[in-house]
């Protein structure tokens, strides 16, 4: 999630409009940006992964004008070429393939440019960009650097200069140890042999991306030619970025000329005509269950900021718009979501209810009749809760990437779980007959998803003074309510006290234990009263 | 109340005294001879003297009256006593004078009190001897929990009845899923950001699993890699199957949805209320497990008007009166809803849940033609506004028993 803090009289001055609190706190957020905070004179929007063109000032005040139908005719960016060119070593093609770049002249680099176009790249970075992996953009003082540009990858020794921030020359590999950056993303490169650069025609670095410009080219209040690159791996994403970066500053009335970028062949970028997409009335109009005339959608989509003369144009900045669907999308979305009315759902079709949940609920219906309270417990538990402290063993789901150490195994049971429920509950008041109802995870190589849900049931009754008859009688109430007939085996568990334990038996087959829980498991739980217990399976019994 | 004595019994049986000295009395006689003559001479005579019947005089008893046949006043009051009839108080204090009656004497037990009372007490009848203690009754009774169910099974029952009334086919799926139907499935791309590790579970065992048939998974992998039959360009890089068969704890139950979409024929409405998983760390705001309902609406006249008529009808049913709608994203829908409800004790708007329609990338691969109305929400977000708990941790993982003896089942 992507939030973005704006100076409200910076968005004024580009929207041209003053803004009143309504506008900041109804009208802006139907665009499909929801307000976070207004608070000293900034105001902060969450902007969606899908419209990364919202990231800046001057891409959030361009929809704004659009949306508020301040601006009314679709943008068309001029550019000129630049005569520069970038040539595309083969080398990168195993390590970050892709490069495309731009030239902004006659710029002024006032504070709160700077600190836009900062957050820009950074916000990219961190979401259209995946953090550097997909694509990473560097912006150099132009003046500072003899073009033409190569685009390499060197060896992590082959070549120092001088980063970002720092005074004295550095190797590839020192800045990937050292630098601040360089520790942050070297490891999006650590796994390649050779590492990418931009150098100029004086073998000077420009950048070496994704981690970091050199200080060479460090952008100033007094730059006034930019170069621009954008890498990474995917080369629509590349271009995409690009766009939004320099269609961004083309805002602020700077001018954009093109790179000629030669990697096999020869692309002259950035490529700022819009795009084109067929778009169906009925379609829109059978989607959103509307009757817009072909002159009320052209009038909505330019309050999107879209073009629309036989087909839609789509401004080289909004990288969302893959089909024609979204295109309809921002239709409803420029009439206003507020003013679509509701239809009463009409749709006839018979209900129906999986077999299983009413037994459950069934079940669930007779233990609380016999007074017992239920709980509902975490499916993600660990090993030692699990098995080691009940003294058995398991082959559980395991998970490989918890954040919490001691939710990495899905339970395989729930007798567990229950008693550190009443493990958490001792202050509480007694007699405590408590059960579960709840899945567990048990491996079957058998199943697309090689593991199967089993629904399990565990009941636990502890007091000062308890023993067997008080689970068994449970469990005969609940088991004859359903007329299983089922017999008690003597039996053995780890868990439970010898002699006071059996084996639940349906058709010859156990389903379940039922005993007395062996004080050397309530010492490790740090239980001080008895415990009596019974679990089944509940899948053998659910009526099929 | 009185009782005849012994010798009330005998004037009854035999006469009274006076009246058999008179049967003997013809003429005058003296006492000595008389004495031997009549029982209970003394009596006899005294009352004969009394009633005027006799004089003596030194030691001869005349008799002034001939002879007596009428019944004494005394013999028929004691008469109509014995038979329980009533008698004139004047009489009865003569009787009680001559000694003829008595007084029942009253059992002089005092009643035991008891504090309960007992089968044994009715049985036995001796409940009528005894006194019941009275009872302070206006004491609160003392506090037992009965039991209950869980708070989240509360809002599950209420949520699966809601769907069920709008005609709702109530479906499941696996909680570990491919990563091919918990996102690909789903059109999320392979480097989208909710797939990485930091927000997904990703499992060690399994380490891999299978993929549905290959129609499908040819179907999803064009559709990501360059639209395909969907109308759409695409997200335009190569699809990797080997990243779609790693087993994830499914973050969503859109997977579930996903698979049923393969299943079924329009029209059709099913929903689904499973667990989902994220990998979070656990504090009073996250949780890494929790409960979603999801609803979806599959058919060819369906439109925006109708998912937003489905909204409102199911969150009135929730029990929220007022509903407004702002732009949204998912990976998977176009448009994107955020439903927003209106709370009236807290006087505020607050977003509840998400929906959309399914983008054609997600629908076609996966053999739909027409639209998917689809929305989620989260359970606990919806019984902590509704109950004031703001620790997300009372659910699963505190199990406080105080709290959940203390649910109110009416929601």
């Amino acid at each position: 999630m992507a939030v973005v803090e704006f100076r409200i009289n910076d968005l004024e001055e580009l929207i041209g409009k003053k803004l009143s609190r309504n506008d900041l706190e109804e009208r802006i957020p139907m665009l499909g940006c929801p307000l976070e905070k207004i608070e000293n004179g900034r105001v902060c929007y969450e902007i969606f992964p899908n419209r990364p063109d919202l990231l800046s000032p001057e891409g959030f005040s361009r929809a704004i004008r659009f949306f508020f139908g301040i601006s009314k005719e679709f943008t068309r960016y001029k550019t000129k070429p630049s005569g520069i060119k970038l040539y595309v070593d083969p080398s990168v093609k195993n390590v970050r393939p892709y490069v495309l770049c731009a030239v902004v002249r006659n710029v002024e680099l006032t504070d709160s440019v700077i600190e836009s176009l900062m957050q820009l790249q950074e916000k990219i970075h961190e979401t259209f960009g995946r953090k550097r992996k997909k694509v990473a953009i560097g912006i150099h003082d132009l003046d500072k650097v003899k073009p033409d540009f190569v685009y390499k990858a060197v060896g992590p020794e082959d070549i120092s200069f001088v980063p970002l921030g720092y005074k004295k020359q550095m190797t590839l590999s020192e800045i990937g140890k050292k630098h601040e950056k360089g520790i942050k993303y070297i490891h999006i490169l650590e796994n390649f042999e050779k590492w990418p650069i931009i150098m100029d025609k004086n073998n000077d670095v420009l950048s070496f991306p994704p981690i970091i410009n050199g200080e060479l080219t460090k952008v100033t209040e007094k730059t006034k030619n930019l170069f621009i690159d954008v890498t990474g791996i995917n080369e629509r994403a590349v271009e995409q970025a690009l766009n939004i970066v320099v269609t961004s500053l083309a805002e602020r009335g700077f001018d954009i000329e093109t790179v000629e970028v030669h990697n096999n062949k020869k692309r002259v970028v950035p490529d700022l005509s819009p795009k084109r997409m067929k778009i169906r009335i009925e379609y829109v109009n059978k989607l959103l269950d509307t009757d817009f005339t072909k002159n009320e959608i052209s009038e909505l989509l330019c309050k999107m900021g879209l073009g629309f003369d036989r087909d839609v144009l789509i401004p080289p900045y909004r990288v969302d718009i893959m089909h024609e669907i979204d295109i309809v999308e921002d239709i409803a979305i420029a009439f206003g979501y507020q003013n679509f009315e509701p239809k009463v759902p009409k749709i006839p079709t018979i209900s129906s209810r999986i077999l299983k949940n009413e037994f459950l609920g069934k079940v669930r219906e007779v233990l609380i009749g016999l007074g017992l309270q239920e709980v509902s417990t975490m499916i993600l538990t660990n090993k030692d809760d699990n098995s080691r402290k009940m003294g058995v063993e398991g082959e559980p789901c395991e998970l490989l990437n918890s954040v919490t150490v001691d939710r990495n195994i899905c339970r395989t049971w729930l007798l567990p779980c229950l008693i550190g429920v009443l493990t958490q509950n001792k202050h509480r008041d007694y007699p405590q007959k408590i059960f579960e109802i709840g899945k567990c995870v048990l491996l079957d190589k058998n199943k697309e998803t090689k593991t199967t849900d089993v629904d399990k049931l565990s009941v636990v009754i502890t007091d000062s003074e308890i023993s067997y008859e008080s689970a068994a009688e449970v469990l005969d109430a609940l088991l004859s309510s359903f007329e299983i007939k089922y017999k008690l085996k003597k039996s053995k568990y780890p868990f439970l006290i010898e002699n006071r334990t059996a084996d639940i038996v349906l058709n010859g087959g156990s389903i379940g234990f039922i005993g007395e829980i062996h004080p050397k498991i309530l010492e490790r739980w740090d239980i001080e009263k008895p415990v009596v217990c019974f679990e089944i399976n509940l899948d053998y019994i659910v009526p099929k | 109340m009185y009782k005849i004595t012994k010798e009330g019994k005998r004037y009854l049986k035999e006469g009274f005294p006076e009246t058999k000295l008179m049967s003997i009395l013809r003429r005058p006689m003296k006492i000595s001879e008389l004495r031997n003559k009549v029982e209970n001479f003394n009596i006899a005579l005294a009352w004969a003297k009394k009633r005027g019947w006799v004089d003596v005089k030194s030691n001869v008893v005349i008799p002034v009256k001939k002879s007596v046949t009428e019944k004494l006043e005394e013999q028929i009051a004691l008469k109509n006593l014995s038979e329980g009839k009533k008698v004139e108080e004047k009489m009865i204090s003569l009787l009680l004078k001559r000694k003829l009656i008595e007084k029942k004497r009253r059992p002089l037990q005092v009643k035991r009190e008891v504090s309960k009372l007992t089968q044994d007490l009715i049985k036995t009848g001796l409940w009528k001897r005894v006194k019941l203690k009275p009872y302070n009754v206006e004491i609160i009774g003392k506090r037992v929990y009965p039991g209950k169910k869980h708070v989240i099974t509360y809002y599950i029952e209420k949520i699966r009845n809601i769907f069920f009334d709008m005609g709702f086919k109530e479906v499941e799926g696996p909680l570990v899923e491919s990563s091919f139907w918990n996102f690909d499935a789903l059109y999320q791309p392979q480097d989208h950001p909710a797939r990485e590790l930091a927000d997904t579970f990703y499992i060690k065992k399994p380490s891999v699993c299978d993929l549905p048939e290959k129609r499908i998974v040819n179907a999803v992998k064009i559709a990501h890699e360059n639209g395909g039959n969907t109308g759409s360009t695409g997200w335009r890089y190569e699809w990797s199957v080997d990243v779609a068969k790693r087993p994830v704890l499914r973050t969503h139950t859109t997977a579930v949805s996903a698979r049923a979409l393969t299943s079924l024929e329009p029209p059709a409405k099913i929903f689904c209320i499973g667990k989902v998983f994220r990998n979070e760390t656990i504090d009073y705001k996250h949780l890494c497990e929790l409960t979603q309902v999801e609803g979806i609406v599959v058919d060819e006249n369906v439109s925006f008007r109708d998912l937003l008529g489905y909204l409102k009808e199911f969150y009135m049913r929730m029990g929220f009166e007022k509903i407004r709608f702002r732009p949204a994203y998912f990976p998977y829908t176009e448009m994107s809803v955020e439903p927003e409800v209106y709370f009236k004790d807290k006087k505020e708007w607050i977003e509840l849940g998400g929906a959309g329609i399914f983008r054609p990338e997600v629908t076609r691969p996966l053999g739909i033609d027409c639209p998917v109305l689809a929305w989620g929400l989260g359970l606990e977000r919806i019984v902590m506004l509704r109950t004031g708990i703001n620790d997300i941790r009372e659910f699963y993982y505190k199990n406080d028993l105080k709290f959940l003896r203390g649910v109110n089942p009416w929601l």
